[in-house]
């Protein structure tokens, strides 16, 4: 039992330390910049809350607490990342959609906030941080799905990548909302639990992740012969109909 | 109280939802439309192009004129004008997928470049669309057509699965080769 956090930290280590690696190598870093922002945030916390804790341990619990929320908030980094690679600012569906899927992200992030001022009235358990993972990660796992359920619906391809990052991100956020909700409800029974499934589901994101992005295989971009040019269609049958008139004009008034 | 209950169960559905996301595994890319199309103009696959295999298979018209007395000689006749139509169809899918696969030896023989793994993937998809059609031709001789009215979706999504690998390879050449194959691979049927 003693050495399975060892295992743990040493397993996050080594799948944080492949997952810099790979996106480092060949620049796949600069194709994902806010997936590598939050990777970058996620490698920074680990290593500073390790000096922490061998350094100044008292100030750890606050450390790890804070940095966990601010942890939480940069997932939506996630989302906006999977939004804009599976629907670019060129995809026709990102036109059409980008003022439904604000407002969609608003509403949900209004119901959140909700949420999260209502765990005061809880009996059982205050924490912030609980409220927080469940509430976020609900409404995270639904952006994430609610961004494939439409990638599926337009049929626009998804790239090995890009689905990588979202699937485990959503089987994460989805997870955590769960575990932190039970936690919440069953406080003393669950927390023993909650202590190991957090760590364990973060390291299999992070394997996921790794196996994602270990060649850079992004979604295939619309080429010319995938879009329809109206404007493009009518030039060509006005310059037709000029054509036609004049002709007509001719073996008329030769 | 309820919100906490209920978020429970919201996540845990969520999770499976995205567990059924990632069994399934990511899409295969969709080949290039273009490369789609010229591909049904080269091999000239007649059953795929068929829209109606559905329909064909699908019994709801059979049992309306059969549900009533007076019209069930009617409905044992386009029974089996159904069942030949079916078979019809099943060969056109057959000859479809014989096609496809001769179409993607020429196009590794011109020279097009695939790997072991593409070629396994192909002869795989070839072997197990020849089984499936000739089961569902044995299906349909032996109880008739109805007698497996979903397999018709199946049967043409594996012509199609070889169909979009065909054009995978076919991008892989410049456009502009592209009618220089069609002419090799006409020269090379006649």
């Amino acid at each position: 039992m003693s050495l399975l956090p060892s295992l743990i930290t040493f397993l996050g280590a080594t799948l944080e330390a492949l997952l810099v690696w790979r996106l480092v190598k060949g620049g796949t870093w600069r194709h994902y910049p806010f997936f590598s922002l939050f990777v970058g945030y996620v490698v920074s916390q680990h290593i500073a809350l390790f000096v922490i804790l061998h350094l100044a341990p008292r100030e750890y619990p606050s450390w790890y607490w804070d940095s966990g929320i601010a942890h939480i908030c940069l997932r939506f980094l996630l989302i906006w990342e999977v939004f804009r690679q599976v629907f670019p600012k060129t995809s026709p569906v990102h036109r059409m959609l980008s003022r439904q899927v604000t407002l969609g992200a608003v509403a949900l992030i209004t119901v959140l906030t909700g949420m999260l001022w209502a765990f005061q009235t809880y009996g059982s358990f205050h924490s912030v941080y609980l409220a927080m993972e469940r509430s976020f990660g609900f409404v995270q796992a639904m952006l994430v799905l609610a961004i494939l359920t439409l990638a599926r619906y337009y049929q626009q391809p998804v790239g090995r990548n890009i689905w990588g990052i979202a699937v485990a991100f959503g089987m994460y956020s989805s997870l955590t909302t769960a575990a932190s909700a039970v936690t919440d409800l069953v406080h003393s029974a669950f927390f023993p639990y909650w202590y190991w499934l957090s760590p364990f589901s973060f390291a299999a994101m992070l394997a996921m992740w790794t196996w994602a992005v270990w060649s850079y295989a992004p979604n295939r971009v619309a080429t010319a012969n995938d879009m329809i040019d109206p404007a493009g269609d009518a030039g060509r049958w006005a310059e037709n109909w000029g054509r036609a008139v004049s002709t007509t004009r001719k073996v008329m008034h030769p | 109280m309820i919100q906490i209950l209920s978020l429970v169960l919201l996540g845990a559905i969520l999770f499976f939802v995205f567990l059924k996301i990632a069994i399934q595994g990511p899409s295969a890319s969709a080949p290039d439309s273009s490369a789609v199309l010229a591909v049904r103009q080269m091999v000239h696959l007649d059953g795929l192009s068929f829209a109606g295999g559905q329909r064909l298979l699908d019994d709801r018209e059979f049992q309306m004129l059969n549900a009533t007395a007076e019209l069930r000689e009617v409905a044992a006749l386009y029974r089996k004008e159904r069942q030949a139509l079916a078979l019809v169809w099943i060969s056109l899918l057959l000859g479809d997928v014989h096609g496809l696969w001769r179409f993607r030896r020429f196009l590794v023989r011109s020279g097009v470049p695939a790997t072991l793994h593409d070629e396994i993937q192909i002869l795989s998809d070839a072997l197990q669309a020849m089984v499936f059609l000739s089961f569902l031709r044995v299906i349909v001789l032996t109880f008739g057509p109805f007698a497996f009215s979903g397999a018709a979706r199946n049967a043409q999504g594996m012509v199609e699965k070889m169909s979009n690998a065909s054009a995978h390879v076919l991008d892989r050449l410049p456009r502009h080769g592209w009618p220089e194959i069609e002419r090799n691979w006409h020269k090379g049927l006649a």
